[in-house]
């Protein structure tokens, strides 16, 4: 579904920095891969280049037969619409509710009123949020602001759905809770991506892990994955 | 799709603008100012232009024949000048009738009166007014008369004096309008930084959901086009405001200005010109906001 192919990244800020070195990886359709490595591994970079809110310096990224590294800017909205994206800080519209976050990726697509009033409400109660729909992102907790960036990320059914450190802000039982939604939205056939620091949930999640260490992929173990570094 | 994208995408660009609170009011207050100059400039064009018209209306040559030229050499200019394609019209009074006009006008005036029974002869001379059908027809047909084979039969032609009063209102009107012009065009221009700035600050506020937005998947015009709105709502309410202070102006102000014209009433201008006004008003006010807007956004939208 997902593939790198010699891929590197280097920044030119103040000098420049390699980020990315040489990243070869495939990622198949339902695949739950945890991304590890300490700051700077380059988890991050790796994820925006599936977003294409980088581009690769050199090598080639493939969703499906699309190559990413080549996409023109006015074909990225129609990609991105097949992409769910979750962060650490939520990211959340603050001048929205929470029932408008979320119906605004199915805005985006020209959804229907009665579709989008279906798919959001759908979507928040696999959350566990429903009733909150009319509150905005300030009036909830992290957890629930997580979650409602959950039900934006998935509404539309998207074919992979990123999440960058979508745990860094949660307590631990908002995380193990969270931890618990993807499984369940990996298992209804989503791809998922993360990238975390967490230790104990890529061990508890018997997934496939990739170590990047220092841009280059340090380790990749296909199942019943550990966080080695 | 289209339809449901239109409405809330206009819907998204109101409530941008409901948002902006005092930002808002600055900004509609300068566009209003702008539009407001440029429709005051209109209205003083077309009193420029009546005041122009009136004069002009008024002008003619009055050539004054020598006391001894026989009535016979007259009507041979007069002939003349009929075959002449720039003359409109012309009138002859001979000297006995002016006289008699004379005599009639003052009859009331003891002093007057005396004086002309103690005269016995008729000072006042032959003269022929004659109005051209355009006004830059004047200066030729008085060569015809002060320079060719009449000359020596004419006292005097009173076209020069007219003349300088015609250069003089046309000067002033020309330097109304480029003043206007040049007012107008200083106004929109800050305008347009005004509303730039304003449309700027709210994309400031709103860049969060603007990445947000694009990571979603939404087009550049989907993000785009609620700030588009945004700077057309501001030329749509200064249009109406400046038209709504426009009316108040002429609607209070129509007794003053109304004594520089003669026939026509501000009051009438306006009502006949109102829609249109207000259509320029419209069309440059939305051309301006929905420009800065463009402006303005382009920095947030790289892809």
């Amino acid at each position: 579904m997902i593939i790198f192919k010699e891929v590197s990244k280097v920044y030119y800020n103040h000098g420049s920095v390699l980020s990315l070195d040489n990243i070869n990886l495939e990622i198949s359709r339902g695949e739950f891969v945890s991304v590890v490595g300490q700051s700077g591994a380059g988890k991050s970079t790796l994820l925006k280049l599936i977003i294409v809110e980088e581009r690769p310096t050199s090598g080639e990224i493939f969703f499906d037969k699309l190559m990413l590294s080549k996409v023109s800017d006015y074909y990225l909205p129609n990609l991105r619409r097949n992409i769910g994206v979750v962060f650490q800080d939520f990211r959340m519209m603050p001048n929205k509710t929470i029932y408008e976050n979320v119906a605004f990726t199915l805005e985006v697509l020209g959804r229907t009123n009665e579709e989008i009033d279906r798919d959001v409400l759908v979507s928040l109660d696999i959350m566990g949020i429903k009733d909150k729909s009319g509150f905005y992102p300030r009036q909830l907790s992290g957890g629930e602001q997580q979650r409602a960036a959950l039900a934006r990320a998935i509404v539309h059914h998207p074919a992979i759905l990123i999440a960058d450190e979508l745990t860094g802000n949660l307590d631990l039982l908002n995380t193990w809770e969270i931890i618990k939604l993807l499984t369940k939205i990996n298992e209804m056939g989503t791809t998922i991506i993360l990238a975390t620091h967490n230790r104990e949930i890529v061990n508890s999640l018997n997934k496939r892990v990739v170590t990047l260490d220092k841009g280059r992929i340090a380790q990749d173990q296909a199942t019943n994955g550990k966080y080695i570094i | 799709m289209f339809f449901i994208n239109l409405k809330r995408i206009l819907k998204a660009g109101a409530i941008n603008f409901w948002r902006n609170g005092t930002v808002n009011i600055a900004t509609t207050s300068i566009m209003t100012v702008t539009l407001l100059s440029i429709s005051i400039l209109l209205v003083l064009n077309f009193l420029g232009q009546k005041a122009v018209e009136n004069f002009k209306d008024k002008i003619d040559i009055s050539v004054y024949f020598n006391p001894d030229v026989s009535e016979e050499s007259i009507f041979k200019v007069r002939d003349e000048l009929a075959a002449m394609p720039e003359v409109k019209s012309f009138n002859y009074l001979s000297k006995d009738e002016a006289w008699e006009r004379f005599k009639a006008k003052h009859s009331s005036n003891p002093v007057i009166s005396q004086g002309i029974a103690e005269l016995d002869t008729n000072p006042l001379y032959a003269t022929l007014n004659i109005k051209a059908k355009n006004i830059d027809d004047y200066p030729k047909i008085s060569d015809f008369l002060s320079r060719g084979k009449y000359a020596e039969i004419i006292n005097k032609i009173n076209f020069e004096q007219n003349k300088q009063g015609i250069e003089k209102l046309s000067s002033i009107v020309n330097a109304i309008q480029k003043g206007g012009l040049w007012i107008s065009l200083i106004f929109a221009i800050i305008s347009v930084f005004v509303i730039f700035n304003a449309i700027r600050l709210t994309m400031y506020g709103y860049r969060q959901e603007v990445e947000i937005m694009r990571l979603v998947g939404a087009g550049n015009w989907y993000i785009r086009a609620p700030f588009i709105v945004e700077g057309a709502l501001y030329g749509v309410i200064g249009s109406i405001i400046s038209i709504v202070i426009l009316a108040l102006f002429v609607y209070f102000g129509s007794d003053i200005i109304n004594r520089f014209l003669i026939g026509d009433t501000i009051t009438s201008y306006f009502r006949q010109n109102a829609l249109f006004i207000f259509g320029v008003e419209l069309l440059l006010g939305v051309a301006i906001g929905v420009l800065s807007s463009l402006f303005a956004i382009r920095k947030y939208l790289k892809a």
